[in-house]
């Protein structure tokens, strides 16, 4: 029989990925623990087992327009079972930053996004004042957490004055001297 | 015993509760947190899609602050951050580019421990029954550990089957129960994403832990805690069925052993009512 040769159809891709996270990735047997291990899979458009196929077989496209790597809880079980001793919850977020880092656009980057620069500018997380921030642009978004947030303010949970962080000029030097847009590894 | 202190911006938010009991259980037991300095956001669940260098910087600028100390802190997700940015820090060429943008140099050798492993280890169970004097009898505890106090591994625990949590709880009296969420998701990381997915695990496991015999659910992280605690009508309303499990942070159920008010500790500021608990302690 003939052995057939298959050519990874973006094989830059692929390297990419196995110069972030090891090159265990090639070792993957499909056994399928990871997909079974994992708390969300049932909500992913592929499992995580598919993906690592996928990026096996350099699918760039396919692997960067599905919805798992931003599904993945981090919660690390399958990285924890993987008889291969891949690193898949790396390679989750590698596919994170790289999305970052190839324009992808979508509403958990966008949170992402702000999240940091409110770090980066504020040093803590205030969540009144990052709450109200993020809802002005997106109300939709503000009217899902106005219930929580009405019941921690019922309790005295929430804060409603932003802490006062000092020395946080280093922060900002590392948001500007550090590459934030995922990039290459 | 010192520590220096991380508590992380949930603890100083809408988790003030559990930092009112972490500050009560340590000054019974001696325990002295010397909070960072001007101590920054670690980058919680946002860390994923940064570059290492930037993920590692957020908690390096952090840790490089200990004054020689050991770092505690009482949040799976800080836990998790601080840890990694050691691991990161391995690699000499990242250690040197985030050290270049910080003001205070960070070395790479912070020990970082999550509290519940300062007590458990360092603290010893000994001579935390020696300071019990409310042993809580006929209390049913589900131990719920999350998954990123005891994963990815290199931890104080297993991370499949981690026992400490249950066996702090025993020492003060309380008997746990055997079920098979222990470690599984609570969903919080993705709330933001797919709501419904965050829910859904988090009912299994309120479920699963009822099944199992708990009274009441104990966690070592803020965001289980809102999952398993806050969000609780949330589930119970989107799926119509009556849950009423109480959540407690351990070191509020520690603190209760220990005979501290349950004012002090919080208690009242837990979303689900906690009074199946409170009434084990005039057992």
């Amino acid at each position: 029989m003939e052995k057939m040769e298959i050519e990874p159809r973006d094989s830059d891709f692929t390297k990419n990925i196995l110069v972030r996270v090891g090159s265990e990735v090639l070792t993957c047997m499909q056994c399928g623990t990871c997909s079974g291990s994992c708390p969300t899979s049932s909500w992913m458009d592929h499992s995580p087992r598919e993906i690592i196929r996928m990026i096996q077989l350099g699918m760039k496209d396919e692997v960067l327009a599905s919805n798992t790597p931003w599904l993945c809880a981090t919660c690390y079980h399958c990285t924890v079972r993987c008889p291969r001793e891949i690193k898949i919850t790396e390679v989750m977020n590698a596919l994170r930053s790289l999305a970052l880092s190839s324009g992808i656009k979508n509403r958990v980057i966008g949170f992402d996004c702000y999240f940091l620069e409110y770090v980066k500018n504020n040093g803590r997380i205030s969540e009144v004042s990052l709450m109200a921030g993020y809802g002005l642009k997106n109300p939709s978004e503000m009217i899902k957490q106005l219930p929580l947030a009405l019941a921690f303010l019922r309790k005295g949970r929430l804060p409603l004055l932003k802490e006062k962080v000092g020395e946080i000029e280093d922060l900002k030097n590392l948001f500007n001297m550090v590459d934030r847009k995922g990039g290459e590894a | 015993m010192r520590y220096a202190y991380y508590p992380g911006c949930f603890l100083h938010g809408s988790s003030l509760d559990y930092e009112i009991s972490v500050q009560a259980i340590c000054r019974v037991l001696g325990i002295e947190l010397l909070e960072i300095k001007n101590w920054t956001c670690c980058g919680a669940t946002h860390t994923a899609t940064i570059t290492n260098e930037l993920a590692a910087g957020l908690s390096a600028r952090n840790l490089a602050r200990r004054d020689g100390l050991e770092v505690t802190t009482p949040c799976n997700i800080c836990y998790y951050n601080l840890k990694r940015a050691n691991h990161l820090f391995r690699d000499p060429a990242l250690k040197s580019k985030v050290n270049d943008a910080l003001a205070t140099k960070y070395d790479g050798n912070g020990k970082v421990k999550h509290l519940l492993e300062v007590i458990y280890s360092d603290y010893g169970l000994d001579a935390l029954k020696e300071k019990v004097k409310k042993p809580l009898k006929g209390l049913k505890a589900a131990a719920y550990y999350g998954c990123l106090l005891t994963r990815p591994g290199d931890g104080f625990d297993s991370p499949e089957y981690p026992v400490s949590l249950d066996k702090v709880l025993m020492a003060i009296g309380v008997e746990t129960v055997d079920y098979y969420y222990k470690t599984k998701c609570c969903g919080g990381p993705i709330f933001f994403q797919e709501d419904e997915a965050a829910l859904s695990l988090s009912r299994e496991l309120l479920i699963k832990a009822k099944e199992g015999g708990g009274d009441c659910i104990v966690t070592a992280c803020p965001l289980c805690h809102v999952q398993l605690d806050a969000r609780q009508p949330k589930i119970e309303e989107k799926y119509g069925e009556h849950l009423g499990i109480p959540v407690l942070y351990f070191t509020q159920i520690l603190g209760l052993s220990l005979g501290i008010p349950p004012h002090q500790l919080g208690i009242s500021k837990l979303i689900v009512r906690p009074e199946k608990v409170l009434s084990f302690l005039r057992s």
